[in-house]
């Protein structure tokens, strides 16, 4: 490639000097007061009159520098448009697309031509600061850039601002000199050319040379590590910038992109609207400010421009989950036709949105809805301009209902749908399509469906983009492009509620507006706002949490006694999740756990709820033996459409829905019918389920354990042989699938299949000692009362408790039965009042 | 710098001024409505037009009668506002011709008016 960078032989050389000048301030301020003087001087002739002044040298004095001064202003004005137009408008002669076909020719380019002014002042700069002619060091050119605005919102967005950029740069090389190398200047500018490119930028601008920079640049490293962005996301940072300068420079008037929005008289061909006019509003008041160019869904848009261009049945029905931007695309096509822009077929038409709680208010049948409904639509159709928005439209097709407002319009609506002058946009959510609109087929045909759904992360950040600098702008804040995607990113993780980006927008507006004005909001502020939100740890543990994650097996013991590699399973899964060290949309862990009965399977899962979830309710428990028949999937997931109870949706899509942040318990799995087994093949692996509905149920934020009493005797045997643990694992596997009692596919999903021991009389012993504190610690509290249990008591209690079949389950049962019974004695013959201490011995379970 | 101002002036900065002139009247246009007015001239005002299919002998002249108010009114409104563009055309493009002869005699203008003005400091 023939590039190289010579400023002497640039056209930009002269410009600079002009633009160099015109940004300095006192020169600014003197040229705006001569400008405005010499105008002002035209009235200096009206001195003439005055009689005091009637020498003539004198009057033809203030005549001559009248004229002098207004010739002054006149020239002063024409340069001001001048300098307004090809100063700091400059644009090259040769498109900067050309360039890339001017090499391939073999010419040869000089990049100083290609260069914006503030990136040929900032080389200059540089080269001053130290560096030679030909070569610069990229930290000289980064101290020079970063006198530039457009820099200062650049480093700002990267969480740093400009002086601290400035300052740290300095130490660095102070204590880095050697890796302050020089670089070719055409190099530097040159390797810039793709990203002005890739930008849409007519010349290469300060952000791409930064951009560049932040790829060579020894700093740069350093920071990015520091700050924990990715180099990648400065060329994000930078895209911003440019659509935020955009955007604003959009705002002015530019004769290559006028918005004619019809004039006065463009509904003077269009009937009248008075019953519309009743139910139904405007919606291009609202989109004349519309604030926003970026739509997340252009493709959508697209389709619905073409569906509308059609002869006739020119109907939509936009389906998606609330939160996705239907409207906005509604929107969107609003601005367009306002502004002429949708073509010649849209031109000027309006769009108006019928309001439905309107349309039912007041009203006293259905007979009296359909009525209105069918006024509005007749006038709809009679005015040519109209494009009726209907928005969740399956509140009119929600015949045989009951229930006030529970109407069935799809037989009105049917010619209407039909007719070529009426034009209807419709949404609807996707439970509202299967269970009220897909049924009455007849009306569903007339629509064209346009399913929307959720973008992807990187539209989502396009989007935060756009609402990020009004929201800084009006709460005075600062949002740093890390903020923003951990807001992407956590939005999607934790928030359920809604669909993206509705919920990322309505998070970044909960953070702005809680943190106070003149604050930087990084990710650390995001992560903390959610946790207080939601209740759960979401950024990185704290240095308490962390020393709890790792003496994790230690706190689950307090709870849970014996079952070492149950705990250590569950332990090792829980530190994943809380390290960040797995990312994936699957549950948090799932695990199987297998064991008799009693042995501490459903102790494990209230710990882990608690320790994870902060308290024992946070579990969903599903006892599976009520799931044995072939229409229990429809109580688990929903009833199909259409089917009574289908509105229900199911037993355990709900509940998830509700709590996301659960552990979920399918006891006795085993005794589930097989199709609800193949459900979890599917939860286990992807982290949702789609519901009968259609909605998408997510699971990554919930621990889910299922318990079997499965191959309990062959976990009894194998222990009698003394097997080690690996070997007793892979030998209960074999058996679980010999048997026909798990298929492989199914236990291989699982985090981990635990087999839990049956208890040792020492563990069921330490069992017995904790039931006995915790009712010890109940009675001190209530009645006021100490008491003391001997060894030799525990010991006997737990003899007493221990059942072979049912494991330590009739524990809790024999201190009930022995030691309450023993106190209630003591209490009722006097022996026991407050503040007495009683010993219980083996002797008093003798005595019973 | 003065050669490159001037180069501009007479070639980039013209083209400019001419389609800003253009797109103002352009604009202009578009707030009277002139192409709507101008093609649905004939057309019934916010097309107030009853069929007459069907109907008998004297109500179809009834509806003829009312069909035809409602053209003749669109009419009058239209006619009516194509006068005013019009004549506010006819200022506007005196203006434009006003800043096109300014933009081209500018710098010359402001030659003079310095000069003139030394000559009568100095008179």
């Amino acid at each position: 490639m023939e590039l190289y960078f010579n400023n002497k032989k640039s056209v930009n050389k002269r410009k600079v000097l002009l633009y160099d000048l015109g940004k300095n301030k006192p020169l600014r301020f003197c040229y705006v007061l001569l400008l405005a003087l010499g105008f002002l001087a035209v009235v200096i002739p009206i001195l003439y009159f005055l009689p005091f002044i009637s020498w003539p040298f004198l009057q033809s004095w203030l005549v001559g520098m009248a004229l002098v001064l207004f010739a002054c202003s006149l020239g002063l004005l024409s340069f001001w448009i001048y300098y307004q137009s090809d100063i700091t408008g400059h644009q090259p002669r040769t498109p900067l697309l050309k360039v890339e076909r001017l090499l391939r020719q073999g010419k040869k380019i000089n990049l100083a031509d290609f260069v914006s002014l503030p990136v040929f002042l900032a080389i200059k700069k540089a080269t001053k600061l130290g560096s030679s002619p030909s070569k610069i060091k990229s930290s000289d050119l980064i101290r020079a850039l970063l006198d530039n605005d457009r820099i200062g919102f650049i480093t700002l967005h990267m969480g740093i601002p400009p002086q601290d950029f400035r300052s740290n740069l300095d130490k660095f090389y102070q204590n880095h000199q050697s890796d302050d190398t020089e670089h070719e200047l055409a190099e530097v500018v040159g390797s810039a050319l793709p990203v002005a490119l890739a930008e849409g930028h007519s010349m290469i601008e300060v952000g791409d040379i930064f951009v560049n920079l932040s790829q060579v640049d020894a700093f740069f490293h350093e920071l990015a590590f520091f700050l924990d962005i990715k180099l990648a996301d400065v060329a994000n940072i930078v895209n911003w910038e440019t659509t935020v300068r955009r955007k604003r420079e959009n705002l002015k008037f530019n004769p290559d992109r006028m918005k004619l929005t019809g004039g006065i008289g463009k509904e003077w061909d269009c009937g009248y609207t008075i019953a519309l006019s009743r139910f139904a509003y405007d919606l291009t008041p609202a989109v004349a400010n519309l604030p926003f160019e970026y739509i997340a869904h252009p493709s959508e848009l697209t389709a619905m421009e073409k569906a509308l261009a059609k002869s006739a049945q020119h109907n939509i029905l936009l389906v998606g989950e609330p939160g996705v931007g239907k409207e906005t695309l509604v929107y969107f096509l609003a601005q367009k036709m306002r502004e002429g822009r949708a073509g010649q077929h849209f031109a000027h038409r309006k769009i108006m949105k019928l309001d439905i709680d309107h349309l039912l208010a007041g009203a006293e049948s259905s007979g009296e809805i359909i009525e209105r409904l069918a006024a509005a639509l007749q006038d709809a159709a009679r005015a040519g301009n109209i494009i009726l928005y209907i928005d969740n439209i399956q509140a009119l097709f929600a015949g045989g209902q009951q229930g006030v407002g529970m109407i069935d319009a799809s037989q009105v609506l049917i010619p209407f749908l039909e007719s070529p002058e009426l034009y209807i946009i419709a949404t609807t959510t996707r439970a509202g399509w299967h269970q009220n609109i897909e049924p009455r087929k007849v009306a569903a045909e007339k629509f064209e469906k346009i399913e929307v759904a959720e973008p992807e992360s990187e539209q989502i950040m396009n989007v935060l983009e756009e609402y990020a600098p009004l929201m800084e702008n009006k709460l005075h804040t600062l949002l740093s492009y890390k903020a923003l995607q951990t807001i992407v990113e956590l939005a999607d993780r934790y928030m359920y509620d809604k669909a993206s980006p509705e919920k990322a927008i309505n998070l970044l507006e909960e953070i702005v507006t809680q943190s106070s004005p003149g604050v930087m909001i990084s990710d650390k502020e995001v992560m903390a706002y959610l946790e207080q939100k939601l209740g759960i740890p979401v950024g990185e543990a704290g240095e308490q949490e962390k020393e709890k994650l790792l003496r994790l097996e230690e706190v689950l013991h307090q709870r849970v006694i014996g079952q070492d590699e149950a705990v250590k399973a569950v332990a090792n899964a829980l530190r994943r999740a809380r390290a960040g060290v797995e990312k994936s949309q699957k549950p948090i862990g799932s695990f199987l756990f297998l064991g008799p009965t009693g042995v501490g399977k459903t102790e494990t899962c209230k710990a882990l709820a608690e320790v994870y979830f902060s308290s024992e309710d946070k579990i969903i428990r599903f006892d599976m033996s009520e799931y044995q028949d072939t229409a229990s999937i429809h109580r688990f997931i929903g009833a199909p459409p259409g089917s009574e109870g289908a509105q229900a949706g199911g037993e355990l899509t709900n509940a998830v829905k509700d709590n996301p942040f659960s552990l979920i318990l399918f006891d006795e799995l085993e005794k589930a019918h097989p199709n609800i087994l193949n459900l979890f093949l599917q939860l286990l692996d992807e982290g949702w389920l789609t519901d009968s509905l259609g909605r998408k149920v997510r699971f990554s934020n919930s621990i889910i354990i299922a318990t079997s009493n499965a191959g309990s005797e062959f976990i009894r045997n194998a222990i009698k042989q003394k097997l080690s643990a690996e070997s007793l694992k892979q030998k209960l596997l074999d058996y679980l699938q010999s048997e026909g009692l798990f298929r492989p596919e199914f236990i291989n999903r699982f985090t981990e299949v635990v087999s839990f021991h049956p208890l040792a009389p020492a563990d069921v012993e330490k069992i017995s000692s904790l039931l006995l504190n915790k009712f010890i610690a109940h009675i001190r509290e209530e009645k006021g009362i100490e008491i003391n249990v001997t060894p030799a008591a525990v010991s006997k209690l737990a003899e007493l408790g221990y059942d072979p079949l049912l494991g330590a389950r009739p524990i809790q049962r024999t201190i009930q039965k022995k030691v309450e019974d023993w106190l209630a004695k003591k209490v009722l013959a006097g022996e026991a009042e407050r503040g007495s201490e009683l010993i219980f011995d083996v002797t008093d379970l003798i005595e019973d | 710098m003065l050669v490159e101002y001037i180069t501009w002036w007479y070639s980039q900065g013209l083209l400019k001024l001419f389609k800003y002139l253009k797109a103002f009247i352009v604009i202009l246009a578009n707030v009277f409505s002139v192409r709507m007015a101008v093609t649905t001239f004939f057309a019934p005002w916010k097309r107030d037009n009853t069929p007459t299919k069907g109907q008998p002998l004297d109500v179809k002249f009834k509806i003829w009668g009312f069909n035809l108010i409602a053209r003749g009114f669109g009419m009058v409104i239209k006619f009516f506002v194509l006068v005013v563009f019009l004549l506010v055309f006819v200022i506007l493009l005196a203006l434009e011709v006003a800043v096109s002869l300014l933009w081209l005699f500018l710098p010359f203008l402001v030659a003079e008016i310095f000069l003139l003005g030394i000559f009568y400091l100095q008179s």
